[in-house]
């Protein structure tokens, strides 16, 4: 048994055992390890105590009788009026079942209270379970409930490799617009590719012209020249950033989570991941304390380069900077989560697990990135030196300021990836098994594409109108 | 005359270099406000916990997406 909760709000869930069930007779489960990314989902399970052998057809057996006194009832009430429904898991198939249901005519409360399982076997293997709750009770203060299961095993077809593909739902993922959006984004791919390499084209040509030109010109008429646009400012784009302790942080730190995206991705498609409880997050916590060298390595490569001293601050915050964050919201939901006694709360010695592996793995190996960075390409390699003083900044339109390129940089990138985001949401927030990691890849390396080129054409036009804050 | 060329270089220093992240990075602050489109019209949550959860974590998810989409647009530019 796993947990109960409201229908709506997949993520609030509490113990099965919160609401006044009662267990089976049987009390030990045979082996069952927690992972530490269960742990940190709040899957809690509990034995249900249900007997069921391998084979062996069960007739309709009574397992255990509440008496309904005013606590369990308006216990029940409560959670049969807000759609609660259970999920749990045989041989690591996940059943969901719903507590009970609302008639609508005389406003009464009714709990199901036999459970039918459908069980499917192929060879000696569970490969199908279906649960049917049948046998209604009207809830009432005062009445002996009685809970009943039966167990019916039924030979399948079903490949013991395949069995998870009942929960996958190919008609929502592999929909037309899925495919369509793809596509929509592969054609803003090539169409801002070729803008960008139209601009450099059409850049370097003039320049080339007008290189050729100047060999005519002698040094006197070249310094009063002609020159404009990004030219001029030559002298101030290499100045250094302001927080360049906090820019090369965030950089560091993007290139590890693009990293660590990646690699869950590639391992979910080979490693069909998200057939087992948990993994997925466990596997990115492995990922994300794996590959901290390379937040390091950028994070202070850049930080030497913009000429920083004090690269223990830098690399200190930039190992700690998503751990804390992370850090920080689960903890402020973990006081919620408390107080509502949800199975979400997570556990002391999770965090305890959690804080071992910043301290111990990701710190060390940001300290190795950093030092690998800061030596091996900490040098700055600036084709032109900065001037003393930096120049004015000329006047402008509204629409070449930065605060506007900013905000309309965002919306391509965010064009290309919301349907996918569509998708992810539902896939996280509802009940919906997310599997098409393929899909997933492409969108991440369409997402890295437009990015890059909607940057290059927005440094592009504001190094252009001699504004250096790019 | 010279506040006039303060006031300017306080400016200038506070936007320096930072305007390739942002505009990547910005890409994120789209899809946070996509996912309260997404909380409002497509999901029945409700209840303090659930929507705690549900922005916290959307805000941990646009932090990340923004950082590595900061990361493309600097990285390249740089």
């Amino acid at each position: 048994m796993n947990t109960v909760g409201p229908y709506p709000n997949r993520q609030e869930t509490y113990s099965y055992f919160s609401l006044p069930f009662c267990p089976g007779p049987k009390k030990e489960i045979s082996h069952y390890h927690e992972t530490l990314g269960e742990a940190l989902q709040g899957v809690e399970l509990e034995f249900s105590g249900l007997d069921i052998d391998f084979k062996a057809n069960m007739e309709k057996t009574t397992y255990c009788h509440v008496d309904l006194d005013q606590d369990s009832l308006t216990k029940f009430v409560y959670a049969v009026k807000n759609y609660y429904w259970y999920q749990m898991y045989m041989d690591d198939l996940p059943v969901w079942g719903i507590v009970g249901e609302v008639d609508e005519t005389d406003k009464a409360y009714y709990l199901w209270t036999h459970k039918k399982f459908d069980i499917g076997y192929n060879g000696d293997r569970i490969v199908d379970v279906n649960l049917t709750s049948e046998n209604k009770i009207k809830l009432e203060h005062g009445k002996r409930v009685e809970f009943s299961y039966e167990v019916v095993w039924k030979p399948s077809n079903v490949k013991f490799e395949d069995r998870f593909d009942k929960y996958l739902d190919a008609s929502f993922f592999q929909h037309r617009i899925h495919w369509f959006s793809i596509f929509n984004s592969f054609m803003m791919v090539i169409f801002l590719i070729g803008l960008v390499s139209m601009i450099l084209m059409r850049t370097l040509r003039k320049d080339y012209a007008r290189y050729s030109k100047d060999e005519e010109m002698n040094d006197m008429e070249r310094d009063l020249g002609d020159e404009y646009g990004w030219k001029q400012i030559h002298g101030d784009v290499f100045r250094t950033p302001s927080y360049p302790i906090l820019l090369s942080v965030c950089i560091g730190t993007g290139y590890q989570i693009a990293t660590v995206t990646f690699f869950v991705i590639i391992f979910t498609i080979f490693g069909e991941l998200y057939t087992e409880r948990g993994s997925l997050l466990s596997t990115s916590i492995f990922v994300y304390a794996a590959t901290s060298p390379v937040n390091g390595y950028f994070g202070g490569s850049l930080y030497a380069q913009f000429g920083g001293r004090k690269w223990i601050k830098q690399m200190v915050s930039s190992a700690f900077l998503l751990p804390a964050m992370v850090c920080g919201t689960a903890f402020c939901i973990n006081f919620i989560a408390m107080y509502y006694h949800a199975s979400r709360a997570i556990p002391f010695g999770s965090m305890v697990a959690v804080a071992c592996i910043c301290l111990f793995v990701i710190l060390p190996l940001t300290l190795v990135g950093t030092v690998l960075g800061r030596n091996l390409s900490g040098q700055a390699h600036h084709p032109c030196r900065v001037n003393s003083v930096p120049r004015p900044i000329p006047e402008k339109k509204w629409f070449m300021e930065p605060t506007m390129i900013v905000m309309l940089g965002g919306i391509l990138p965010f064009g290309s990836i919301f349907i996918e985001m569509y998708f992810i949401f539902t896939s996280f927030w509802a009940y919906k098994i997310y599997y098409v990691f393929g899909f997933m890849l492409l969108v991440f390396l369409i997402l890295t594409t437009v990015t890059v080129c909607v940057t290059i054409v927005c440094t592009y036009f504001l190094l252009n109108s001699e504004d250096y804050r790019w | 005359m010279v506040s006039v060329i303060g006031s300017d270089y306080v400016l200038i220093s506070l936007f320096r270099r930072w305007t390739s992240f942002m505009a990547g990075a910005s890409t994120s602050a789209y899809v946070y406000l996509y996912s309260f489109y997404y909380f409002f019209f497509k999901t029945k949550m409700y209840g303090l916990f659930q929507t705690v959860f549900y922005f916290g974590h959307m805000a941990l998810f646009c932090a990340a997406l923004g950082f590595m989409c900061g990361m493309y647009s600097t990285s390249k530019t740089l």
